[in-house]
Protein backbone atom coordinates (compact mmCIF):
# COMPACT_ATOMS: atom_id res chain seq x y z
CA UNK A 1 0.00 0.00 0.00
CA UNK A 2 1.21 3.43 -1.23
CA UNK A 3 2.25 6.12 1.88
CA UNK A 4 1.28 9.06 2.13
CA UNK A 5 2.79 11.75 4.82
CA UNK A 6 0.35 14.95 5.81
CA UNK A 7 1.94 17.45 6.87
CA UNK A 8 -0.61 20.69 8.54
CA UNK A 9 -0.01 22.69 12.14
CA UNK A 10 -4.02 22.36 12.55
CA UNK A 11 -5.29 18.70 13.82
CA UNK A 12 -8.56 19.10 11.77
CA UNK A 13 -6.74 19.60 8.80
CA UNK A 14 -4.69 16.29 9.17
CA UNK A 15 -7.44 14.65 10.67
CA UNK A 16 -9.48 15.96 6.81
CA UNK A 17 -6.56 14.76 4.83
CA UNK A 18 -5.45 11.64 6.46
CA UNK A 19 -9.65 10.12 6.01
CA UNK A 20 -9.97 11.65 2.56
CA UNK A 21 -6.37 9.55 1.74
CA UNK A 22 -7.22 6.79 3.92
CA UNK A 23 -10.58 6.45 1.70
CA UNK A 24 -8.56 6.25 -1.63
CA UNK A 25 -6.39 3.64 -0.39
CA UNK A 26 -3.49 5.36 0.96
CA UNK A 27 -1.25 5.03 4.56
CA UNK A 28 -1.03 8.01 6.50
CA UNK A 29 1.81 8.96 8.64
CA UNK A 30 1.57 12.74 9.95
CA UNK A 31 3.75 15.75 10.97
CA UNK A 32 2.72 18.98 12.38
CA UNK A 33 5.35 21.40 11.13
CA UNK A 34 7.96 21.53 9.02
CA UNK A 35 10.88 20.09 10.70
CA UNK A 36 8.66 17.05 11.65
CA UNK A 37 7.74 16.51 8.06
CA UNK A 38 11.75 16.45 7.14
CA UNK A 39 12.83 13.87 9.92
CA UNK A 40 9.47 11.62 8.86
CA UNK A 41 10.55 11.97 5.01
CA UNK A 42 13.76 11.07 5.97
CA UNK A 43 12.83 7.93 8.34
CA UNK A 44 9.60 6.77 6.13
CA UNK A 45 10.42 7.40 3.04
CA UNK A 46 6.94 8.63 2.11
CA UNK A 47 5.41 8.11 -1.54
CA UNK A 48 4.06 11.55 -1.64
CA UNK A 49 3.31 14.48 1.14
CA UNK A 50 0.81 16.79 1.15
CA UNK A 51 2.12 20.31 2.22
CA UNK A 52 0.76 22.99 4.33
CA UNK A 53 1.96 26.48 3.33
CA UNK A 54 1.87 28.24 6.10
CA UNK A 55 2.48 27.04 9.69
CA UNK A 56 4.31 28.35 12.44
CA UNK A 57 8.16 28.04 12.65
CA UNK A 58 9.79 25.47 14.37
CA UNK A 59 13.88 24.79 14.83
CA UNK A 60 14.29 26.95 12.07
CA UNK A 61 12.25 25.47 9.38
CA UNK A 62 9.73 28.61 8.96
CA UNK A 63 7.28 27.10 6.93
CA UNK A 64 5.93 24.34 4.09
CA UNK A 65 8.03 25.65 1.57
CA UNK A 66 11.40 25.63 3.43
CA UNK A 67 10.00 21.85 4.67
CA UNK A 68 10.03 21.54 0.53
CA UNK A 69 13.55 22.44 -0.27
CA UNK A 70 15.06 20.47 2.39
CA UNK A 71 12.73 17.50 1.55
CA UNK A 72 14.58 17.91 -2.04
CA UNK A 73 17.71 17.82 -0.79
CA UNK A 74 17.09 15.01 0.88
CA UNK A 75 15.06 13.31 -2.37
CA UNK A 76 15.15 15.03 -5.75
CA UNK A 77 12.32 13.51 -7.07
CA UNK A 78 10.46 13.92 -3.78
CA UNK A 79 6.32 14.08 -4.83
CA UNK A 80 4.72 17.12 -3.23
CA UNK A 81 1.31 18.67 -3.12
CA UNK A 82 0.93 22.04 -1.66
CA UNK A 83 -2.19 23.16 0.51
CA UNK A 84 -2.99 26.52 0.09
CA UNK A 85 -5.25 29.10 0.54
CA UNK A 86 -6.28 31.01 -2.55
CA UNK A 87 -4.78 34.55 -1.76
CA UNK A 88 -1.24 32.70 -1.52
CA UNK A 89 -0.30 32.48 -5.08
CA UNK A 90 3.00 33.73 -4.26
CA UNK A 91 3.78 31.90 -1.84
CA UNK A 92 2.79 28.68 -4.20
CA UNK A 93 4.97 29.93 -6.89
CA UNK A 94 7.63 29.87 -4.28
CA UNK A 95 7.03 26.12 -3.63
CA UNK A 96 6.76 25.12 -6.80
CA UNK A 97 10.28 26.83 -7.72
CA UNK A 98 11.57 24.70 -4.83
CA UNK A 99 10.53 21.15 -6.05
CA UNK A 100 6.73 20.78 -5.16
CA UNK A 101 4.95 19.17 -8.20
CA UNK A 102 1.29 20.40 -7.59
CA UNK A 103 -0.92 22.66 -5.69
CA UNK A 104 -4.99 22.18 -3.71
CA UNK A 105 -6.50 24.90 -2.39
CA UNK A 106 -8.26 25.01 0.84
CA UNK A 107 -10.89 24.28 1.55
CA UNK A 108 -10.53 20.35 0.08
CA UNK A 109 -13.10 18.60 -1.34
CA UNK A 110 -12.98 14.83 -1.81
CA UNK A 111 -12.54 14.47 -5.36
CA UNK A 112 -10.33 17.73 -5.97
CA UNK A 113 -7.96 16.01 -3.61
CA UNK A 114 -8.02 12.74 -5.76
CA UNK A 115 -7.65 14.40 -8.78
CA UNK A 116 -4.34 15.87 -7.96
CA UNK A 117 -3.05 12.77 -6.05
CA UNK A 118 -4.03 10.62 -9.24
CA UNK A 119 -1.69 13.36 -11.12
CA UNK A 120 1.01 13.58 -8.70
CA UNK A 121 1.66 9.62 -7.87
CA UNK A 122 1.29 8.81 -11.60
CA UNK A 123 4.19 10.60 -12.47
CA UNK B 1 -16.60 54.06 8.68
CA UNK B 2 -13.36 54.54 5.83
CA UNK B 3 -14.18 52.51 2.55
CA UNK B 4 -11.27 50.06 3.27
CA UNK B 5 -12.95 48.44 6.77
CA UNK B 6 -16.08 48.33 4.95
CA UNK B 7 -14.41 46.31 2.14
CA UNK B 8 -12.84 43.80 4.12
CA UNK B 9 -15.70 42.87 6.64
CA UNK B 10 -18.49 43.02 3.58
CA UNK B 11 -16.04 40.70 1.26
CA UNK B 12 -15.07 38.49 4.71
CA UNK B 13 -18.99 38.05 5.44
CA UNK B 14 -20.51 37.53 2.57
CA UNK B 15 -17.17 34.50 1.63
CA UNK B 16 -18.21 33.38 5.07
CA UNK B 17 -22.12 33.20 4.26
CA UNK B 18 -20.76 31.38 0.64
CA UNK B 19 -18.68 28.96 2.64
CA UNK B 20 -20.68 28.17 4.92
CA UNK B 21 -23.79 27.29 2.89
CA UNK B 22 -21.21 25.54 -0.19
CA UNK B 23 -19.14 24.30 2.19
CA UNK B 24 -20.50 22.96 5.64
CA UNK B 25 -24.13 22.36 4.19
CA UNK B 26 -25.61 25.43 6.61
CA UNK B 27 -28.07 26.60 4.00
CA UNK B 28 -30.21 28.36 7.39
CA UNK B 29 -27.07 31.48 7.40
CA UNK B 30 -29.01 34.72 6.31
CA UNK B 31 -27.53 36.38 3.27
CA UNK B 32 -27.86 40.24 5.00
CA UNK B 33 -25.42 41.10 7.81
CA UNK B 34 -24.97 44.55 9.69
CA UNK B 35 -21.85 46.26 10.15
CA UNK B 36 -21.08 48.85 12.67
CA UNK B 37 -18.24 50.83 14.33
CA UNK B 38 -17.79 50.05 18.16
CA UNK B 39 -16.42 50.68 21.04
CA UNK B 40 -15.90 47.18 22.59
CA UNK B 41 -16.37 43.83 21.40
CA UNK B 42 -18.68 41.31 23.32
CA UNK B 43 -17.01 38.10 22.02
CA UNK B 44 -18.84 34.85 22.30
CA UNK B 45 -17.60 31.71 23.57
CA UNK B 46 -14.65 30.83 20.68
CA UNK B 47 -12.99 33.49 19.15
CA UNK B 48 -10.02 33.63 16.36
CA UNK B 49 -7.74 36.52 15.40
CA UNK B 50 -5.68 36.72 12.63
CA UNK B 51 -2.91 39.58 12.14
CA UNK B 52 -2.83 41.59 8.85
CA UNK B 53 0.39 43.15 8.11
CA UNK B 54 1.76 44.72 4.78
CA UNK B 55 -0.13 47.05 3.02
CA UNK B 56 -3.36 46.50 5.48
CA UNK B 57 -2.46 46.42 8.87
CA UNK B 58 -4.92 45.32 11.58
CA UNK B 59 -7.04 42.47 13.68
CA UNK B 60 -9.17 40.53 11.85
CA UNK B 61 -11.31 37.82 14.11
CA UNK B 62 -14.07 35.64 14.13
CA UNK B 63 -16.28 34.42 17.28
CA UNK B 64 -18.98 31.96 17.33
CA UNK B 65 -21.08 30.18 20.43
CA UNK B 66 -19.62 26.91 21.06
CA UNK B 67 -22.63 25.33 19.68
CA UNK B 68 -22.47 26.74 16.49
CA UNK B 69 -18.90 26.18 16.24
CA UNK B 70 -19.72 22.13 16.70
CA UNK B 71 -22.43 22.18 13.59
CA UNK B 72 -19.95 23.91 11.90
CA UNK B 73 -17.05 21.26 12.43
CA UNK B 74 -20.04 18.44 11.30
CA UNK B 75 -20.38 20.02 8.01
CA UNK B 76 -16.82 20.63 7.38
CA UNK B 77 -15.40 17.11 8.70
CA UNK B 78 -14.67 14.25 6.31
CA UNK B 79 -15.46 10.38 7.93
CA UNK B 80 -16.62 9.81 11.32
CA UNK B 81 -15.98 11.06 14.75
CA UNK B 82 -17.50 10.92 18.15
CA UNK B 83 -18.58 14.16 19.50
CA UNK B 84 -16.21 14.52 21.84
CA UNK B 85 -13.52 14.30 19.29
CA UNK B 86 -16.18 17.05 17.40
CA UNK B 87 -15.90 19.21 20.39
CA UNK B 88 -12.08 19.56 20.43
CA UNK B 89 -11.65 20.23 16.69
CA UNK B 90 -14.76 22.31 16.98
CA UNK B 91 -12.64 25.59 18.39
CA UNK B 92 -10.08 24.64 15.75
CA UNK B 93 -12.60 24.54 12.98
CA UNK B 94 -13.28 28.12 13.98
CA UNK B 95 -9.67 29.60 13.46
CA UNK B 96 -9.46 26.92 10.54
CA UNK B 97 -12.69 29.02 9.01
CA UNK B 98 -11.18 32.01 9.44
CA UNK B 99 -7.93 31.20 7.99
CA UNK B 100 -9.50 29.80 4.99
CA UNK B 101 -11.91 32.47 3.85
CA UNK B 102 -10.04 35.41 5.07
CA UNK B 103 -7.03 33.68 2.80
CA UNK B 104 -9.75 33.59 -0.29
CA UNK B 105 -10.93 37.51 -0.38
CA UNK B 106 -6.95 38.46 0.19
CA UNK B 107 -6.32 38.78 -3.65
CA UNK B 108 -10.06 40.73 -4.17
CA UNK B 109 -9.01 43.65 -1.34
CA UNK B 110 -8.69 46.91 -3.78
CA UNK B 111 -5.28 47.18 -2.09
CA UNK B 112 -4.10 43.92 -3.35
CA UNK B 113 -5.38 44.76 -6.61
CA UNK B 114 -3.65 48.23 -6.65
CA UNK B 115 -0.15 45.99 -6.64
CA UNK B 116 0.42 45.71 -2.57
CA UNK B 117 0.67 42.47 -0.67
CA UNK B 118 -0.54 41.85 2.60
CA UNK B 119 0.33 38.92 4.92
CA UNK B 120 -1.69 37.17 7.25
CA UNK B 121 -0.43 35.72 10.56
CA UNK B 122 -1.46 32.09 11.63
CA UNK B 123 -4.56 32.11 13.89
CA UNK B 124 -4.51 32.66 17.57
CA UNK B 125 -7.66 31.21 19.13
CA UNK B 126 -9.51 31.80 22.39
CA UNK B 127 -11.99 29.08 23.98
CA UNK B 128 -13.84 31.48 26.54
CA UNK B 129 -16.00 34.66 25.86
CA UNK B 130 -13.97 37.98 26.37
CA UNK B 131 -14.54 41.59 25.90
CA UNK B 132 -11.84 43.98 23.94
CA UNK B 133 -12.53 47.43 24.19
CA UNK B 134 -11.17 50.08 21.22
CA UNK B 135 -7.50 51.99 21.66
CA UNK B 136 -8.50 55.91 22.30
CA UNK B 137 -6.52 56.25 18.69
CA UNK B 138 -7.91 53.23 17.21
CA UNK B 139 -10.71 51.99 15.19
CA UNK B 140 -13.06 48.72 16.05
CA UNK B 141 -15.77 47.76 13.89
CA UNK B 142 -17.71 44.33 14.08
CA UNK B 143 -20.01 42.80 11.28
CA UNK B 144 -22.90 40.24 12.41
CA UNK B 145 -24.22 37.10 10.74
CA UNK B 146 -27.23 35.20 11.53
CA UNK B 147 -27.12 31.18 11.75
CA UNK B 148 -30.87 30.44 13.13
CA UNK B 149 -31.15 32.91 15.67
CA UNK B 150 -27.82 32.47 16.70
CA UNK B 151 -24.85 35.09 15.90
CA UNK B 152 -21.55 35.12 14.32
CA UNK B 153 -18.96 38.33 14.94
CA UNK B 154 -16.53 39.17 12.39
CA UNK B 155 -14.10 42.01 13.87
CA UNK B 156 -11.49 44.24 12.38
CA UNK B 157 -9.81 46.79 14.86
CA UNK B 158 -6.39 48.08 15.47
Amino acid sequence: MALALVVDDAKIMRANVKKMLEQLGYETIEAENGAEAISMYEKYNPDFVTMDITMPEVEGIKNGIEAVEEIIKIDYQAKIIMVTSHGEQDKVIKAIKAGAMNYILKPIRFEKLEEVVMKVVVI
Amino acid sequence: MSNIEEEILTKLSNRIIGYLKDDLSMQDIENSFTIEDVSKIDYKDITTFIALNGAMKGTVGMSVPSSLALQMVEGFIFGDYDKSELKDMSIENVAETLNITLGNILTDLSVVQNGSSVDISTPYTMHNSTTITKKSDGIMFVATLTYNDQQILLSYFR
